[in-house]
């Protein structure tokens, strides 16, 4: 793992400088934000100032949960406000009515906001699709009505009044409850915003873009929402249980469908995604109307306004009023320093010109034949250290092998008894002309496809049954013909998405423990390594929105490749590539198989193939015809009647009778 | 008996609504994969434009309808125009990557429309005159008002109707093609764009009939809308997506059971009929009763 240290992070200064003073204006940004909020009872602020904004702080904590899963995850909740009202209601009641004190109350409200949320999420989550969000939608409808209906425990339609913050005898006092609220609100803040920047966080927002790409990572895509989805219902239960003693009253009108609606409203308007975009969305949609509108606007013309901003938002400024707001600020501090290294988001951020031309002395780019061959030696020296799992894998027993494999789609024999060897250190390509079932077959192998029959082992651990993060764990890993490139990331965070290596919890990742700081510093090592081994070091910092072709599938692979795999699967890896591109493409897939790796590929390109493959599986309607060394399998007659069909007339038709 | 009996005439004359509302998301979810949150908003679009013309304005009540129904029809266009059509334009995307922006400005639509007409014309909840005179038909001692035949067989006719539309006329085969391969449709020379408008259109039509056939049961009240758009959906998720067939079954037990928990318990029990039947049509049977597929799986 020396490899790994060896990074060389000094090549690239610009982009960290960035990103430290990125951090760094974030974090004088909270901190002032905290420090007047938490110094407003003592400027004067009067009784219903301190109210509202420790209102709309709690609904802020909530709404910063919601941005867990709607915005990282990309699973619309249309009612968060079950869960918040579920908080308030057993926070209240334990409270009021069975004496606790508020503090202590806030646990148990905190247990059943997540039971329930997961009572209602978790049925929801495994259908997928918008059912989470009217499931939640409803339950929002029910928590209320639940409340009406217990109304000897909660005081029924018409609530009840709750219990005041307090410490032993003494009651806390409304400026000392709002400052309990400010904390509460800032470290739940930073605890979403550590999970944002860890392995979950990256989970969430390769989730949001492609799902069957997030299980090709090793990442289970059920496990990852319902994970999502339980903290905001933690987030909401904390919120709701702060919000009682502090509102001093409950009942079900206060948690209406409404409160739902704006919660949504909120985040759509403050930014999905961005750590700011829920507080700023509050202190919008919450605080600013009272004191920058003008009276005869406040009520239902602020509604109307809001609910317009939101389409005009979506369709304008997908990322939100605070990614707009920072990118204007970008532009103002670039105009002022007058150059590019500037706080910003870092996926929407490129690099700057200057930075890359620092880069140019490096050969990355592979198009002349000198710097091709630099990037091959590079590669050849440096990735076997990045592949231990491979390295130590016995070369003289195949990796994968899939048996009989028949897969029938209705009526159409996809495969048809198909079956393959990958031996480790070799490349194994999967020819055939289209729709004789390489795909299906690659699917088979990778889990995506339950085979109608057939078995599949990797690793000689028979896992035909598994589903594909399970395999990905087990040491498969795999690319894409569209390259999973998530956008929302940066390339070494894309490839670290796929380092599976000592996974922390989420937990851990909330609240920055050692395990999750452990993987950090591990799969950011790795990454910068992998990139830099492949060539690829100028994709470290850059955001993966914009990455070519050619970019995307070196991140793919390099992804794939963070896995550490026994197997790396690669679905026509030159499509889209220029010659230079697909001859640096060839070095990195040699050394990969050389490091120890069982690559199998499907490939269109004849000729790459005959350069790159050690075997070749030819495939026709889902059988295979040849086996063999490229030479072999180029000779062979059926190989040939396949592609090129028959060169008289009559023996062709003959050739179609026989498999019709 | 009676009891029980009487409960399954409410039942189904509410799920016949909940059915519509299903029906007029099947209309828009099948041709352009997208969920048209404000489906809901127009129920209460025709309702209260029904009223306006014919309580306010004192039209003849046929024309009052047929013009209600038509500003539904309209406001979905809008909606299509303003929320749906230029996702598509800014992010030069497939169809798959409008469907959860539009599910968000699909929801903004609803709070404009309802905001907007609270503006317009408040919210209080207004008394409207029945269609219909009160005298009911006994049958052996249910009870069964002109005013729930007329919301069950308005629901029947309008499903028809519209199951003729799809079957046999040209934009109604388009609308299927589209539904099925949109690229192919548009290769073979379906209009797309346009087709897409006809289905908002046809979807808001459906929307304010259903509006109009329940304005004499709920009144004119404005915070019904939501209520209808999460009703169409679990009537939806129950029949299956994409299935007309199945819209009128889910929503035929979405209002029986409703309307059993409501007669043996009472009304505020209403919500666990939704959450209840959603719970177990997941776990049982994803895709719904009679679906072909679940919405938007990988």
């Amino acid at each position: 793992m020396t490899a790994v240290v060896a990074t060389p992070t000094d090549q690239r200064p610009r982009q960290q400088v960035a990103a430290r003073r990125r951090f760094l204006f974030h974090s004088v940004l909270g901190l002032a934000a905290t420090a007047v909020l938490l110094a407003g009872p003592s400027l004067g602020w009067k009784i219903s100032t301190i109210h509202l904004v420790g209102t709309a702080a709690l609904y802020a904590l909530t709404v910063i949960g919601v941005n867990i899963v709607f915005g990282f995850a990309g699973q619309i909740t249309l009612g968060p406000a079950a869960t918040f009202a579920v908080g308030a209601y057993v926070g209240g009641v334990l409270s009021t009515k069975y004496h606790w004190n508020p503090f202590v109350a806030i646990i148990p409200a905190v247990i059943l906001a997540l039971l329930v949320g997961l009572a209602i999420g978790m049925p929801a989550l495994r259908v997928g699709g918008f059912y989470l969000a009217m499931v939640t939608a409803i339950a929002a409808l029910a928590v209320p009505s639940t409340a009406a209906i217990l109304h000897s425990i909660t005081g029924g339609g018409d609530g009840m009044n709750a219990r005041q913050f307090s410490v032993g005898h003494h009651i806390l006092t409304d400026p000392a409850a709002y400052r309990i609220i400010i904390i509460a609100t800032v470290l739940s803040a930073l605890v979403a915003a550590n999970l944002s920047r860890s392995a979950w966080g990256r989970w969430f927002r390769c989730l949001k873009v492609n799902e069957s790409g997030t299980s090709a990572l090793g990442v289970s895509v059920y496990q990852a929402k319902v994970i999502s989805f339980a903290w905001s219902a933690v987030f909401g239960g904390l919120a709701g249980a702060l919000f009682v003693p502090f509102e001093l009253s409950i009942s079900p009108t206060q948690f209406g469908f409404d409160l739902s609606t704006a919660f949504f409203v909120a985040l759509v308007v403050g930014g999905l995604g961005s750590a700011w975009g829920p507080i700023l969305g509050v202190a919008l949609y919450y605080i600013a109307p009272s004191y920058l509108l003008p009276k005869s606007l406040i009520g239902l013309k602020e509604e109307l306004i809001f609910a317009c901003l939101i389409i005009v938002i979506v369709v304008l400024l997908p990322d939100g009023l605070s990614s707009a707001v920072d990118r204007v600020s970008t532009a103002v501090w670039r105009r002022v320093r007058g150059h590019g290294a500037t706080p910003g988001s870092a996926a929407t951020e490129d690099a700057s010109p200057t930075a890359e031309a620092d880069l140019a002395s490096e050969p990355s780019d592979g198009r002349s034949p000198a710097g091709r061959n630099a990037i091959a030696a590079r590669t050849t020296a440096e990735l076997p250290a990045l592949l231990q799992r491979a390295a130590n894998q016995d070369r003289s027993v195949p990796a994968l092998v899939a048996r009989d494999v028949e897969v029938r789609f209705g009526g159409v024999i996809a495969l048809d008894g198909a079956g393959l060897q990958v031996v480790p250190g070799q490349v194994t390509a999967l020819i055939g002309p289209n729709g004789s079932g390489k795909t299906t077959l690659l699917n088979v192998c990778s889990g995506f496809l339950k085979p109608d029959a057939g078995t599949v082992s990797l690793g000689g651990q028979d896992v035909t049954g598994w589903s594909p993060h399970l395999r990905a764990r087990a040491g498969l890993g795999r690319t894409f013909q569209q390259p999973i490139v998530f956008t929302d990331l940066t390339g070494a965070e894309n490839v670290m998405a796929g380092d599976m290596n000592d996974r922390p919890s989420s937990v851990a990742a909330a609240l920055k423990l050692p395990a999750s700081r452990r993987h950090e510093r591990a799969a950011a090592g790795r990454a910068e390594a992998l990139l830099h081994a492949l060539g690829a070091e100028h994709l470290v910092d850059r955001g993966a929105a914009k990455s070519s072709v050619a970019d995307s599938r070196i991140l793919d692979l390099a992804r794939a490749l963070a896995l550490d795999p026994l197997v790396l699967v690669l679905d026509e890896p030159a499509a889209g590539l220029g010659l230079d591109e697909i001859g640096v493409l060839e070095a990195l897939v040699r050394a990969t198989a050389d490091a120890g790796v069982a690559v199998l590929l499907i490939e269109h390109d004849v000729a790459f193939v005959g350069r790159i493959a050690d075997r070749v599986v030819a495939l026709e309607r889902g059988r295979v015809i040849a086996e063999g060394t490229p030479a072999e399998v180029r000779a062979d007659p059926e190989v040939l009647r396949s592609y090129f069909g028959d060169l008289d007339d009559a023996p062709r038709n003959e050739g179609e009778v026989e498999h019709a | 008996m009676v009891l029980f009996l009487q409960a399954v005439v409410s039942g189904l004359t509410i799920g016949a609504i909940y059915a519509l509302v299903a029906v007029g998301y099947n209309v828009v979810y099948a041709s352009t994969q997208v969920f048209n949150l404000a489906q809901g908003m127009l129920v209460m679009v025709g309702v209260l434009m029904t009223y306006e013309f014919r309580e306010v304005m004192g039209w003849q009540t046929v024309p009052a309808i047929a013009a209600a129904v038509v500003v539904a029809g309209l406001v979905n266009v809008a909606i299509e125009r303003f929320c749906v059509a230029p996702l598509g334009r800014v992010r030069g995307g497939s169809q798959h990557h409008i469907a959860l922006p539009a599910f968000v400005t699909t929801l903004g639509a609803s709070l404009v429309v309802l905001d907007a007409y609270e503006l317009i014309f408040g919210s209080a909840i207004l008394p409207f005159h029945p269609y219909f005179n009160a005298r009911a038909f006994n049958l052996k001692g249910v009870l069964v008002s002109r005013q729930q035949l007329f919301m069950v067989g308005a629901a029947l006719v309008i499903v028809l109707a519209y199951h003729a539309f799809a079957k046999y006329s040209r934009w109604g085969l388009g609308l299927s093609a589209m539904a099925q391969n949109r690229e192919g449709a548009a290769l073979r020379g379906v209009p797309v764009a346009g087709a897409r408008i006809v289905a908002f259109a046809l979807a808001g039509v459906i929307s304010g009939l259903a509006g109009m056939a329940i304005a004499p049961v709920t009144y004119a009240d404005t915070t019904l809308g939501f209520n209808y758009a999460l009703k169409g959906f679990v009537a939806m998720a129950i029949g299956g997506f994409g299935s007309t067939t199945g819209a009128l079954v889910g929503g035929a037990a979405l209002g029986l059971t409703e309307a059993m928990l409501v007669t043996y318990g009472n009304d505020q029990w209403r919500i666990y009929a939704s959450l209840l039947l959603l719970l177990v049509i997941f776990t049982v049977r994803p895709r719904g009763l009679l679906g072909r597929q679940t919405i938007r799986t990988v």
